[in-house]
């Protein structure tokens, strides 16, 4: 599950806000244009769906990687200890 | 049994000059005697050349002595995204006894994280009395590690013994920004919980 600080850093990337806590109501826009409050909240499972992606394409990057390697995950391993 | 020379008939200090309780006769000039009516409880007599009386009654010094203590807590995570200091919550309030004692800050800020995204960022906590800055940096640049990895940092602590100048409620709280005007830093991450401690010194 997302936190709202992981929210804000997708949505608004370059910062300029403080968030205390998770919610709304914990937000100050500093310096950057303010999301409302619908936009925060349907971030969290935007999140949760493009952490998801993310993290698919990484594993599926690594595999596609030791494949052309012709080495295991352990082998891999082995060699970077 | 009072000791001293017994006055003459007529010549003494008047019974009638003591009104209450506790009523002390004193010098107030050559040849003049005065009243100073009896302190608060607990209260010591002290020499006062301001005063009438040149006396006064007033609390007993601490000297060195704890006076009190304030301990408060925060483990709520805050995460700020900018260059501008940010209140992480952590605060506590204690009010003198006297102008002349000292307070001793003890701050335990946890959970400081680099958030990954940014080479230059770093975690930044400075402590307040009220308004004022005490302490512009005592984590020093926790979490910078010269590249855009995230980077958690256990705590950052301080001791500061301050002399307020005051008798009425002061506040201390820390604060904390990133080195970079970016995505972020956060404290108390994971709900880890930060203390802040005040304890009055008698001066």
């Amino acid at each position: 599950m997302a936190t709202g600080a992981e929210v804000l850093g997708m949505l608004r990337p370059k910062g300029g806000w403080v968030i205390t806590g998770d919610d709304f109501s914990g937000i100050q826009w500093i310096s950057c244009d303010p999301l409302n409050q619908k936009e925060f909240e349907d971030g969290f499972p935007a999140y949760d769906a493009w952490k998801a992606e993310q993290d698919a394409a990484k594993a599926a990057e690594k595999a596609a990687l030791l494949n052309r390697l012709g080495i295991t995950a352990e082998e891999a391993k082995l060699l970077l200890s | 049994m009072a000791i001293g020379r017994i006055p003459e008939p007529g010549t003494g200090i008047p019974e009638s000059i003591i009104a209450a309780k506790g009523d002390l006769i004193v010098g107030t000039a050559n040849d003049t005697p005065g009243i100073l009516s009896v302190g608060t409880n607990g209260h010591t007599l002290v020499a006062d050349s301001v005063e009438a009386t040149g006396l006064k009654w007033a609390a007993p010094a601490g000297g060195g002595k704890v006076l009190q203590v304030v301990n408060a807590t925060n483990a709520t995570g805050v995460n700020n995204a900018t260059n501008t200091f940010a209140d992480t919550n952590l605060t506590a309030t204690i009010t003198p006894a006297s102008a002349s004692n000292k307070v001793l800050v003890i701050v335990n800020q946890t959970g400081l994280r680099k958030v990954a995204g940014n080479a230059e960022s770093a975690v930044i906590v400075r402590l307040l009395r009220d308004a004022t800055e005490i302490i512009s940096n005592f984590s020093g640049f926790a979490g910078y590690e010269n590249s855009s990895k995230e980077n958690r940092v256990a705590s950052a602590s301080v001791s500061y013994l301050d002399s307020p100048n005051t008798t009425s409620a002061t506040t201390y709280k820390t604060q904390f920004k990133n080195f970079q005007n970016a995505n972020g830093v956060s404290v108390q991450d994971g709900n880890s919980e930060s203390s802040i401690t005040l304890l009055e010194i008698g001066a």
